[in-house]
């Protein structure tokens, strides 16, 4: 099973595109670079998750943690998703509050 | 009746062959829409993590035992670790992830049990679907 993390700037800003599944064996590939991110000193981060197609609660705790490291640094970690499955499992955990949740990766970029 | 039975590693690698060969054999046998397979298959897979997260720090690694059987209105999966020690444990006050996980879970599938089971529980999905007409 394939992960695809690109990091890319638009703007000034980090996008980390990802790209597969999602789930308790990736997940940690994900937070990993999260953190390399951050220590890189990139704190408004938007995470591109049109590519995904799974995503489960490892994922999301993952995407949770990232949230709390960046705006721990007065960042923020924007996402960018319009897929109905994906987007289900953050209204079914009602993290669509917690996050902010964007159709483009320039609709994101253009609200940081 | 007994659709499928596997026993995986408890380890983090196989759960995407567990929901695959369940969400196959349920797309498969069943009339299910785009929405209840993609439920059925993050079900599938948050009750494994649910049985490998039961069974971290072990000496010896465990497994994963899923069971799919099936009637003509529903079908039924019981994920279970098939082991004395490192059974999923009934207390439902454990780790935020695997809040999430129980709360993604009630809200994917039709009914879900959590069974006493050897010392700790298994999970039981129950999904409420129909019978395939071109089997």
């Amino acid at each position: 099973m394939d992960l695809g993390l690109d990091v890319s700037e638009n703007n000034g800003i980090t996008v980390l595109t990802v790209r597969g599944e999602v789930d308790v064996y990736t997940a940690p590939r994900l937070r990993e670079r999260l953190v390399e991110l951050a220590s890189e000193g990139h704190y408004r981060i938007v995470v591109d998750l049109e590519g995904v197609d799974f995503l489960d609660s490892t994922g999301l705790g993952v995407l949770v943690g990232g949230l709390k490291r960046l705006r721990s640094h007065d960042g923020d970690l924007l996402l960018v998703c319009t897929q109905h499955r994906i987007l289900k499992v953050f209204e079914i955990t009602g993290l669509t509050k917690v996050f902010s949740i964007f159709d483009t990766v320039d609709a994101a970029v253009t609200a940081e | 009746m007994r659709l499928a039975e596997l026993e995986i590693p408890a380890r983090a690698e196989f759960v995407s062959l567990a929901r695959l060969v369940i969400s196959s054999i349920a797309d498969d046998r069943y009339v299910l829409g785009d929405d209840q397979l993609d439920n059925l298959k993050l079900a599938v897979s948050e009750a494994c993590v649910m049985v490998i997260n039961a069974q971290a720090g072990r000496a010896r690694e465990g497994s994963i035992f899923v069971e799919c059987t099936g009637s003509a209105r529903r079908i039924e999966v019981v994920v279970d670790s098939g082991a004395r020690e490192g059974a999923i444990q009934k207390d439902e006050g454990q780790a935020e992830v695997e809040d999430l996980g129980l709360s993604l879970m009630r809200s994917l599938v039709d009914r879900i049990a959590l069974e006493p089971h050897g010392s700790g529980a298994r999970l039981r999905l129950t999904v409420d679907c129909e019978e395939s007409d071109e089997l």
